[in-house]
């Protein structure tokens, strides 16, 4: 018995003492920070934010210009064949990811703003060039959920709580809001960058607002050579670039009523002015021949973004001569509008417009400079939807397959907020989706 | 008889060798000890039976009997015993016998068959080994050598392949080296992996069957990779079958109890090869050769009716992409022992190609057993196994890249006469034929167990073990060609995963009897079971090269790299009692798991079990029954969140111009807690008609409680993952049967068949309180009648199974515009996994020299949605499209009608078939010939593997898949079928 007391004292003590090591069953993650790791990493918090915004401008110019007339569908993707065709319905917005991506942005700007206030200090927050970053890249994600969807979520709610659904206009009154903060935030400290690319964003916010005097204000504070981009770099590459040129996937090429703008060649090159048949260098483009991935249509690549590491330009000076002109022609200044206007086209040496003769015209006149000045930076199928001219547009392309009338303007909310955000009835058929 | 133990008459240098080890090891002899000799053949034929188990009752004494149905047990002190004869198939046989101090007692056993076996030993899950009648509940014992007699075994998977029921083991994906589908008892997760725990002699090993490359941290087109296009290869085809003994299965929580927070999915143990005591050198030499080669049944053999601008005709991968697949194997082993040590020694390589090429396997193998009785009470083993294992990877599947991709998604008037397919996914075939992509393993598996009797019915069992896997990828694109995302300046990618499992174990055993319970008896047992999983994947890319001639990462003009880690402990005790009250058996147990992946707010987790078996005596039973036992069990066991699940964490990247940033990554949970499954089953094992007819016959019920489900958060909420947590309950429940019958059993024939069937059930029942009420319908059927609303979560449905197929559908035709309507509502139309599966397995042998086996293997009830299809026609490269175009290509009425409604919807087809999955001619060679040759038990088998199946899938295979590995994905999506192999296979013993 002696021994088997022995025996059973072996097994035991190795038992207990393993069940007494508190710290053996005790593992950590060596890949991620731990929110408690960031208070003392805030300027990554802050570029954290602003890269959150930046990295999805380029699936958003894709989808818009596919909405749009810029895009065709010409891959294997069924997502930019829906988009395409304008098939898709609420709940199957491809768009949804984009719109999640910028809503999960604007809640960590809203963190990091709390964040900065809890290590800095409220009054050291205040004037602190971070707060001014994170507060004009949340203004930014905002403004671009004001443009491309019908519906969205206010930003406003504490980290515990829930936002509510709000309509589009609602969401471009918060990016002025929040870009009139980041504006007085950014001046306190110093940085005149954040102050002029978050008054170039309300100039925006507030052209979709229809309030085209306070955009006008805000544009012409806005000096000639400014831009604010979306940064891309080797570890977040433009993907505009990689899904929809010839040196990479070739899933989405120029819609086929550009096609006779554009000439054959080995080299890229640019697509015609309407107006006088010259090569327009703010469209550049590039068309071998050869068919797409779909293994049919002939690709017409854009060739704006041809580098994986191109930026998007998010707003710009030439954009805000546009609302500058845009403004005057809104009041009748039709020679005001288009003395803008040809300075833009004679700074790429098109000849000017003739003076507009009617409102017709003078829109005519808008509507091409901004599909020329913005080509690619996600802004034709805004200006399709703010004008009404989406069935128009699209019945004039006598495409069987592309009618214009009951095809979706905006995209609707990402079907994840709709279906797990308790204050948002999940109801999806009661979801926003504007049509033609 | 004789030349059996004649060591050193024939054979060479290396027989020697081996030899020479063998007198080495020690042993001793007392003069008060007589031995016993004899031998085990077939009552019917006189075949000898290799690997009997012998055992001396009631002493610690036992032994195999060899190839030549040869025994020896030495030692054994004088006296009068009851000698035991087991092995599978065959009935257990007794027989009284003296021996007397220094003298040899003989005994000869000839076993008759019997498709029922009770006294079968079973180690896995029972905490020490137990006897098959005293079992609650339903453990598949599978006894490879028996198999491989018959059948050449290639894999391990192809080993479980139709073999038990229950137990689904697939080929999913054509590759070489690829990874298969293996499952228990369908699908208990939402979240975490269904494939079974493996176990190799007592280690947990790897067992991992997916595709690694994007899980080490990497962001898309900047570090890397799904290398092969998800494929993945199987670390379970790491095992050379030729080492494995047998196979235990557990099939669920009600055997598997004792495993805890890992084994709700089941668990296998692979018992791999011993020596024999008092054995001299049994050598055995296997080699093989054939072919692997698909079946021509490719959709696009309308591709050579058309042409391409510049007259090319179009090329039918049919006729120009499948090749034949050189396969080549060879191994050797050698088994015997002493008094006190015993070993087994072996090593193979094989080589086999793919029909589809680039595409191959390298593999070597290597393990060394050893066993050595270190005095009466004490034994120590040590087993390890080193494995090389080399595999070019297929370019295949989901992937942009893929050969097969590229060949058949193509439009045949693209043709030229440099992309004669029709240009693909804009990658040339040959240019996919150039990617360089390895994946290239080292493996060292190894442990070390020592079993202790401090007194005759007390055991103490204690293992240390360590699974090593090296894993080393490799993917070049070269220079200068095409390739989607990648562009022409090619692209080299590596991968490092390095797995190191360590497994400590610890089982007490207790017999006992208790005297004031009329001498109930029974047995006891405690112990403790632990693991320590660490990963590290590491990876690089380079981008961008100047020219040709450098394929090293760090020659590239942009490089990449990325680095993940994993790190999970689970430590578990466990208590069992079983009492054995006459034919009655019953049994209860409990295990207590703490683990690392559990919320810190979250304790231990509990897992108790009990069951029952009742051998029927004969005279309870008709004349027809010849033995029956009736068992039932309940159990519960658990799964492991992932390792990190818990933790609320930030991700780092770069932003803006090349500057650091972080962002919301994954919301954490601290309250995660394993998933737990509750099973019952029940069943009745019969033996009929003298034992001729066995049934083995099985219900069973599981539920999953706190199942995981990866739930959204809302965006607006900033975390980017979606968040685990304890939601769900999934009910899993079925029946399965097993018959096997010894038809005729004459010396001139013998025809044993079987029959293997089992029906699941899988349903969710509950998705928690988070569920969503859905504000869609569902319809039923194809038709817009009979809708109900469901809630859903995460991507599932309550009432549905886990892999529902729930998607919009064509409703009708619009005739004005010459278009399909679709819906805008979801229609149930099935699900990704079958739930009838069954498998006839026949053995005939035709005098002593001929042995024929066959095999069938059906499913029912899956169906997939076949995207494969949907895109063949989306691409104008399918059949299906091409025959309704015009005699020169031009498109009509029909084939638009047919492309617009694939670009609607992806049809959705039946996996339903019949396959007829091998065939296997076994020729014994005569004795007269082989004796001469200094050769004993020699065998030719040729054999065909996976010869041919029938469906109605629209697709080249209904058991496609793009990814290997996934447990239930409904999407074959240019995943390659499996290829029917032809195999000459010899095996000779020395």
């Amino acid at each position: 018995m002696k021994g088997m007391k022995k025996g059973w004292m072996a097994i035991l003590i190795p038992i207990l003492a393993l069940a007494g090591c508190d710290d053996l069953l005790t593992v950590s993650d060596p890949q991620r920070y731990t929110s408690e790791d960031l208070n003392s990493a805030l300027p990554a918090v802050a570029n954290g934010v602003e890269g959150k915004v930046h990295e999805v401008v380029d699936s958003y110019v894709v989808y818009q210009a596919l909405l749009g007339d810029e895009y065709q569908h010409t891959g294997t993707w069924s997502g930019y064949d829906e988009t395409d065709h304008g098939w898709f319905q609420y709940g199957t917005s491809p768009m949804d990811g984009t719109h999640s991506a910028w809503l999960r942005a604007q809640w960590f700007a809203e963190d990091a703003e709390r964040r900065f206030k809890d290590v800095m200090g409220e009054a050291e927050a205040a004037s602190s060039e971070l707060t001014a970053q994170v507060r004009m890249a949340g203004a930014f994600a905002d403004l671009y959920m004001g443009m491309a969807f019908c519906e969205s979520v206010d930003g406003s709610h504490g980290t515990d709580q829930l936002g509510q659904v709000i309509p589009d206009d609602q969401a471009l009154q918060q990016a002025v809001r929040k870009f009139t903060d980041a504006m007085e935030t950014a001046q306190a400290a110093g940085r005149q960058d954040y102050v002029t690319a978050s008054r170039a964003g309300r100039a925006q916010a507030h052209l979709l607002l229809g309030d085209l005097a306070a955009a006008a204000t805000d544009a012409a504070s806005i000096s000639d050579g400014f831009s604010y981009d979306a940064v891309f770099n080797q570890q977040n590459t433009n993907w505009m670039v990689v899904v929809t040129t010839k040196t990479y996937n070739e899933a989405a090429g120029l819609l086929h009523k550009w096609w006779d703008q554009i000439e054959k060649s080995d080299e890229s090159g640019f697509m015609r002015d309407p107006w006088t048949g010259k090569f327009d260098k703010r469209i550049p483009v590039f068309f071998d021949g050869e068919v797409a991935t779909d293994n049919e249509t002939p690709h017409y690549s854009q060739w704006k973004y041809n580098n994986l590491t191109d930026n998007i330009p998010m707003v710009h000076s030439d954009a805000m001569r546009l609302i500058e002109a845009e403004a005057k022609a809104a009041t009748g200044d039709y020679a005001g509008a288009t003395a803008i206007l040809n300075k833009l086209r004679g700074s790429v040496g098109l000849a000017p417009f003739d003076p507009p003769t009617d409102a017709t015209a003078m829109r005519n006149y808008l509507l091409s400079e901004r599909f020329a000045e913005l080509f690619m930076e996600g802004q034709r199928a805004v200006d399709l939807h703010r004008f009404g001219l989406t069935r128009e547009i699209f019945d004039a392309l006598k495409d069987p397959e592309r009618p214009g009338t009951g095809r979706p303007t905006k995209f609707s909310m990402t079907d994840t907020e709709a279906l797990y955000n308790s204050n948002i009835d999940n109801d999806l058929t009661k979801r926003c989706l504007p049509k033609s | 008889m004789n030349q059996r133990y004649n060591f050193i008459s024939r054979g060479g240098l290396i027989r020697g060798a081996w030899v020479a080890v063998a007198l080495l090891l020690p042993g001793s002899l007392t003069a008060q000890d007589g031995t016993v000799m004899g031998s085990v053949t077939a009552a019917t034929s006189g075949q000898p039976i290799n690997g009997a188990q012998i055992t001396i009752m009631d002493t610690q004494l036992s032994g195999l009997s060899n190839s030549n149905g040869r025994f020896l047990i030495t030692r054994v002190p004088a006296g009068s015993y009851t000698v035991q004869v087991v092995y599978v198939g065959y009935a257990t046989a007794t027989q009284e016998f003296t021996v007397s101090p220094g003298g040899t007692a003989m005994v000869e056993f000839g076993l008759e068959v019997s498709a029922v076996d009770l006294d079968e030993i079973i180690v896995t899950g029972t905490a020490g080994a137990v006897e098959r009648r005293k079992l609650g509940v339903s453990v598949a014992s599978l006894d490879v050598g028996d198999v491989s007699e018959a059948v050449p075994l290639e894999s391990f998977g192809h080993v479980l392949e139709g073999r038990i029921p229950g137990v689904r083991s697939i080929g999913s994906v054509g590759g070489v080296g690829a990874s298969r589908v293996l499952t228990i008892r369908g699908n208990d997760s939402f979240s975490l992996g269904q494939r079974p725990v493996i176990y190799i002699d007592g280690i947990r090993v790897d067992n991992r069957a997916q595709e690694w490359g994007s899980g080490a941290g990497a962001t898309f087109h900047t570090t890397c990779c799904a290398f092969s296009g998800g494929a993945g290869e199987d670390r379970l085809s790491d095992l050379d079958p030729d080492e494995i003994d047998r196979i235990e299965v557990l099939k669920g929580p009600a055997a598997a109890t004792l495993y805890g927070s890992e084994a709700s999915g089941g668990v296998i143990q692979v018992f791999t090869k011993r020596g024999r005591n008092n054995s001299p050198a049994n050598f055995t030499f296997s080699t093989s050769a054939g072919l692997n080669r698909h079946r021509p049944n490719f959709p696009t053999k309308l591709r050579s009716n058309f042409r391409g601008q510049d007259g090319t005709v179009a090329l039918d991968p049919n006729e120009s992409l499948i090749e034949n697949g050189l396969i080549n194997s060879y191994n050797m082993t050698v088994d015997g022992g002493g008094e006190a040590v015993t070993y087994f020694i072996s090593g193979g390589f094989s080589y086999e190609e793919g029909s589809i090429k680039p595409n191959d396997q390298k593999r070597a193998n290597f393990r060394v057993n050893l066993n050595w009785t270190a005095a009466d009470n004490l034994t120590v083993g040590v087993t390890s196994a080193y494995v090389r294992n080399r595999v070019w990877a297929l370019q295949s599947g989901n992937n942009w890249l893929g050969i097969y991709t590229n060949a058949l998604l193509t439009n045949p008037l693209n043709a030229t006469a440099e992309e004669p397919y029709g240009g693909g996914l804009d990658v040339n075939v040959e240019n996919a034929k150039a990617i360089r992509t390895f994946s290239d393993t080292d493996r060292f598996t190894g442990s070390v167990n020592l079993t202790y009797n401090p007194r005759p019915h007390f055991t103490h069992s204690a293992k240390l073990g360590l699974d090593q896997v090296s894993d080393q990828k490799s993917r070049y694109m070269p220079f200068g060609r095409h390739y989607t995302y990648i562009g022409t300046l090619g692209e080299a990618n590596m991968g490092y995963r390095s797995v190191r499992t360590f497994t400590a174990d610890y089982i007490g055993t207790l017999d006992y009897t208790l005297p004031i319970l009329n001498d109930l008896g029974g047995t006891v047992s405690f112990g403790t079971q632990g693991y320590w999983d660490l990963q590290d994947f590491s990876m690089a890319t380079g981008k961008d090269y100047a020219g040709s001639g450098v394929t090293v990462v760090s020659g590239a003009a942009r490089t990449f790299g990325a680095q993940t880690a994993f790190e999970e402990i689970n430590l578990g005790f466990f208590g069992q009692n079983r009492f054995d009250i006459g034919d009655l058996f019953v049994t209860t147990a409990v295990r207590m798991d703490g683990n690392s992946a559990f919320g810190v707010n979250y304790g231990f987790q509990v897992y108790p079990k009990a069951d029952l078996a009742y051998n029927l005596s004969e005279d309870m039973l008709p004349d027809l029954v010849s033995s029956a036992k009736v068992r039932a069990a309940v159990g519960m066991a658990g799964k492991a969140p992932g390792a990190f699940d818990q933790f609320q964490t930030y991700l780092p990247n770069t932003v803006l111009e090349d500057v650091a940033g972080v962002s919301p990554s994954n919301p954490g949970n601290t309250d995660l807690e394993p998933e737990v499954k509750l099973e019952y089953e029940a069943g009745l094992d019969l033996g009929l008609f003298d034992n001729l007819v066995g049934v083995e016959a099985t219900y069973w019920h599981a539920t999953t409680q706190n199942a995981l489900l990866s739930i959204s958060l809302p965006p607006s909420k900033g975390f980017s993952s979606a968040q685990l947590r304890n939601v769900g309950e999934i009910l899993n429940r079925g029946v399965e049967l097993g018959v096997n019958v010894n038809v005729i059993d004459r010396s001139i024939l013998r025809w044993s068949s079987g029959v293997n069937y089992e029906w699941t059930h899988n349903e969710i029942l509950s998705l928690g309180e988070t569920a969503i009420q859905d504000s869609l319908p569902i319809y039923e059927g194809t038709e817009l009648t009979g809708w109900t609303y469901h809630k859903r979560l995460g991507g599932y449905w309550e009432g549905f199974p886990i892999s529902e197929i729930i998607r919009t559908n064509i409703i009708g035709w619009d005739a004005e515009n010459r278009v399909h309507i679709r819906s805008t509502y979801g229609f149930y139309q099935g699900q990704g996994f079958p739930d009838h599966l069954a498998s006839w397995n026949n053995d005939f042998s035709i005098g002593q020299s001929l042995r024929l086996s066959v095999q069938f293997r059906g499913e029912w009830g899956a169906s997939m949605v076949n995207s494969d299809r949907g895109y063949g026609v989306r691409q104008l490269a399918y059949d299906e499209f091409l025959m309704h175009l015009g005699p020169n290509g031009e498109e009509t009425p029909a084939s638009d009608s047919v492309l617009n409604r694939h670009r609607l919807a992806y049809p959705v087809d039946s996996r339903d078939h019949i396959r007829l999955q091998e065939v296997s001619l076994n020729y014994t060679l005569p004795e007269s010939l082989t004796g001469s040759i200094g050769l004993q038990r020699s065998t030719l088998t040729l054999s065909g593997y996976n010869l041919h199946w029938w469906d109605d899938c629209h697709c080249p295979d209904p058991n496609q898949l793009y990814q290997g590995g996934r447990d239930f994905a409904t999407s074959p999506f240019l995943g390659l079928p499996q290829p029917r192999r032809f195999l000459l296979s010899f095996k000779t013993r020395f």
